[in-house]
């Protein structure tokens, strides 16, 4: 099978070459080292590669299922991981100059968990430092291109995971999501990303931003590859303080619900559509009309205090992140990029009376949620207010004005304080031929309604079969 | 209740209790950006939060 065939294709189509021995995980991982090689140079996805573990990692897999030894859909199967989880004798540097040497003496528990459903460490995508932004400040390590148009920027903090999976060098990674930084590089890039129920997947040895926030989550090209990845990565871990024991549920099962029969709030608050461009707009309104043509009920809806709830989400990022850093930025301040160094260095200046402040506008979304879910089993909102922007830009024009660049994840945050299951997907290109892209969100643990209402729009839609020509 | 603005003679005296140099040239960069998060900030107080208290949910509570 030719090499750029097996660098399109889908997780869930490439187990069934591999399980079918059409292909073999040697094939797979040559394939995928040859793209990486060839593209590389222009998309600065990476912080390190790895390529003769990978090797020596396909060669072990095939031998398992030559053997009859075969795990399941990730067996064979290379992963890019974010450089904050740690990897076993690999360094992990959170894209950071601090942490540039830190080689782990274990793995992260998810990526423990991929690696015993047969999946294999690829290398390790590059990201915002220290996952804190949804811009590309990185001082160490530069910032990717975006795939689809090389002088925009992927989004982030994940940027790393978005630009490696739509470029076809891997077919699936990991990135973190504290405020989008799952949904919105795979929104800017053309990818389905899962920012889970917090606490559904282990963060053991992922380096934190905000405990009480961060997710770990996949970028993959499908909602049906984003399935395969959630029955390998779920599951309680004593080694995380914010671990759920809820139980195991089959998200590839979940792919068999349809719309029929789903109530759908689409979200009206003037906090999205004040600052989300008009053929975002358009994008998102014939994804509804869609999703109502399938059998959904979509009602228009209100949330109402947006504003409060990301500004809630900001004030808790801050104080957490301050809290983690205290000592690292004490020491070497100079060694931060001096975005995210200025970003810390403002918890030391906040007011103890508004940490706690957000944490009562946390609770009161709380009950505001708990309402709407009363009514609807999923809520739906475009992903990012605008494609992807120029890289090195400040803002994006708006018809009533300029949003700054650090609004990409002003839709995504609004879903993380609450800890709510989200997932992103393409809905449209621009004219400039940019990804466009919604989110569904779901109450707590609906995990596989989430995924499954995504999987039943691209069994009607072709925005996610795309692949960008680099 | 709202948080007072803060002025830079203020800033600077906080900044030494938090370990600062005051003398250093990058708290003129840093000044504006706790200005903003104090200004920002003071929507928080004007939240309506009457009633709901910090503890924001069961670990494993459904919405």
């Amino acid at each position: 099978m030719a090499d750029t065939l097996l660098t399109t294709m889908t997780v869930a189509d490439l187990a069934k070459c591999i399980k079918a021995k059409d292909v073999s995980p040697v094939d797979v991982v040559e394939a995928f080292i040859k793209q990486t090689t060839a593209t590389e140079p222009l998309l600065n996805a990476w912080i390190t590669l790895i390529p003769d573990q990978a090797r020596a990692a396909a060669k072990q897999a095939e031998a398992e299922i030559a053997a009859g030894n075969y795990k399941g859909p990730l067996h064979g199967i290379p992963v890019g991981l974010k450089d904050l989880f740690w990897t076993k004798g690999v360094r992990t540097t959170s894209g950071s100059a601090i942490t540039k040497d830190f080689v782990p003496s274990e793995d992260a528990t998810v990526v423990a968990k991929l690696q015993d459903a047969g999946a294999y460490a690829f290398g390790k995508t590059n990201m915002v430092e220290y996952a804190y932004g949804g811009s590309e400040h990185n001082a160490i390590y530069g910032a990717p291109k975006n795939p689809w148009k090389l002088d925009h920027v992927t989004g982030g903090s994940s940027s790393g995971s978005g630009a490696a999976v739509a470029a076809g060098q891997v077919p699936i990674a990991l990135g973190s999501d504290t405020a989008g930084s799952v949904r919105a590089p795979a929104a800017l890039c053309g990818l389905t990303g899962l920012k889970p129920t917090y606490g559904l997947v282990s963060r053991f040895g992922v380096s934190p931003l905000s405990w009480s926030m961060d997710h770990v989550g996949p970028l993959a090209h499908t909602a049906e590859d984003v399935a395969i990845a959630m029955n390998a990565m779920v599951g309680y871990d004593a080694k995380d303080p914010g671990s759920i024991n809820h139980g195991l549920e089959d998200y590839v099962e979940a792919l068999r619900n349809d719309f029929k029969g789903l109530r759908i709030g689409v979200l009206q608050d003037d906090f999205i559509w004040d600052v989300t461009l008009p053929e975002v707009k358009t994008a998102f309104d014939d994804a509804i009309t869609l999703i109502s043509g399938l059998g959904a009920a979509t009602e228009p809806v209100y949330i109402g205090n947006l504003e409060r709830l990301a500004l809630a989400q900001v004030t808790i990022t801050t104080a957490e992140a301050n809290t983690y850093h205290h000592e690292m930025i004490q020491r070497a301040p100079e060694l931060y990029h001096p975005v995210v160094r200025r970003r810390i260095e403002a918890g030391f200046f906040m007011p103890v009376a508004a940490y706690v402040q957000a944490q009562r506008v946390r609770a009161l979304f709380e009950e505001r949620y708990a309402s709407l879910f009363a009514t609807f089993d999923l809520l739906v909102a475009p992903t990012t207010p605008a494609p992807a922007l120029e890289a090195n830009g400040q803002s994006v024009r708006l018809p009533n004005g300029e949003m700054p660049s650090r609004e990409t994840v002003r839709l995504t945050r609004i879903f993380n304080p609450n800890g709510l299951p989200a997932i992103t997907m393409p809905t449209g290109f621009s004219k400039q031929g940019l990804p466009m892209a919604a989110q569904f969100i779901g109450k707590r643990f609906s995990d596989g309604l989430v995924i499954g209402a995504a999987h039943a729009y691209q069994q009607a839609t072709d925005w996610h079969m795309r692949r960008p020509s680099i | 209740m709202s948080q007072p603005t803060l002025d830079k003679k203020t800033f600077l005296i906080l900044a030494r209790q938090a370990g600062f140099n005051p003398t250093d040239p990058h708290l003129d960069e840093l000044f504006p950006e706790v200005q903003l998060m104090l200004e920002r900030m003071e929507m928080l107080f004007d939240s309506p939060v009457d009633g709901f208290e910090p503890g924001y949910r069961s670990p494993e509570s459904e919405v």
